[in-house]
């Protein structure tokens, strides 16, 4: 069930992602705040993604991490660019793609 | 019963806005936000957005019922609904009839928790031309807004909670 509520605030970030009207920045923003943050990891994800969660979370917002700079996500993204901020858009979407995958293939077995 | 509750303090409207939007895109119920602004961030653009636009404060308000009454932001000036969506306290902060609105509204959250001292400051922020999204609500529910508000371009997030000391973190620009 958990892996669930994973897949669902990775589907809706991608709906974020796609349906907002402004700059990529601001979708990712909305996306990442609304959906993202509220991950539980190593509840929410199955083992294989938690280093690409990680990644995700350390670029977009680092203030919980001891090596970080103490910033959030909307700091963060005012150091970007759009090129980085569309990557990491990207990147949300091939995680989303990779628990899709594994909960068809549950279902299917 | 909704005891606690998250503030985050903006230092501007649009950044305000883009908080309420984003806990509207999390699922947070609509009528447990409200905003707080001054009369002079009220703009003929934002009345617009509260008539007619898309936004998120427009939708927010309508969710609470206030659709037919945006008319008065602009007649009047101000608009204060407490304890719904939306609010919107207008005039000169700390004095005249305005001024006891805001006393009114900012001492109601006492309710959720927040220390006399602590609604000084936030009514200081006003004052001083920030803007104040609140968040309340049940204890789940507050850990979710503040994960979501601390995400936010906020130079304060708050979790207050009325049933035991305040538990609370600054976030300083």
């Amino acid at each position: 069930m958990a892996l669930d509520d994973g897949r669902q605030r990775f589907t809706r970030a991608v709906g974020i992602l796609a349906d907002e009207k402004d700059r990529i920045k601001e979708r990712l923003l909305i996306a990442y705040a609304s959906q993202l943050s509220l991950v539980n990891a190593k509840e929410d994800l199955p083992p294989e993604l938690l280093n690409d969660y990680y990644t995700l979370r350390n670029v977009l917002s680092d203030a919980d991490m001891p090596y970080g700079n103490g910033e959030r996500a909307a700091k963060k993204l005012q150091h970007m660019n759009e090129d980085e901020a569309s990557a990491l858009a990207s990147k949300i979407f091939s995680i989303f793609l990779a628990l899709s995958d594994r909960m068809s293939r549950q279902t299917a077995g | 019963m909704d005891n606690e509750c998250v503030v985050a303090v903006y230092e501007s409207l649009k950044k305000a806005e883009q908080a309420v939007h984003i806990l509207r895109r999390a699922d947070f119920p609509t009528d447990q936000i409200s905003l707080v602004a001054a009369e002079s961030e009220i703009t003929p653009e934002l009345v617009e957005q509260l008539k007619m636009g898309d936004d998120s404060i427009r939708d927010a308000a309508i969710g609470a019922g206030l659709g037919g009454v945006m008319g008065v932001v602009a007649g009047i000036g101000a608009m204060v609904v407490s304890g719904l969506g939306v609010v919107f306290l207008a005039g000169p902060i700390g004095g005249g009839l305005f001024g006891a609105m805001m006393g009114a509204f900012l001492g109601s959250l006492g309710g959720w928790g927040v220390h006399q001292e602590r609604i000084r400051h936030y009514e200081q922020c006003i004052s001083d031309g920030s803007v104040l999204v609140i968040a309340h609500g049940k204890p789940l529910q507050m850990d979710n807004a503040e994960r979501i508000l601390r995400e936010t371009d906020a130079a304060e997030v708050n979790l207050h909670a009325r049933t035991s000391a305040d538990s609370s973190e600054i976030l300083e620009d």
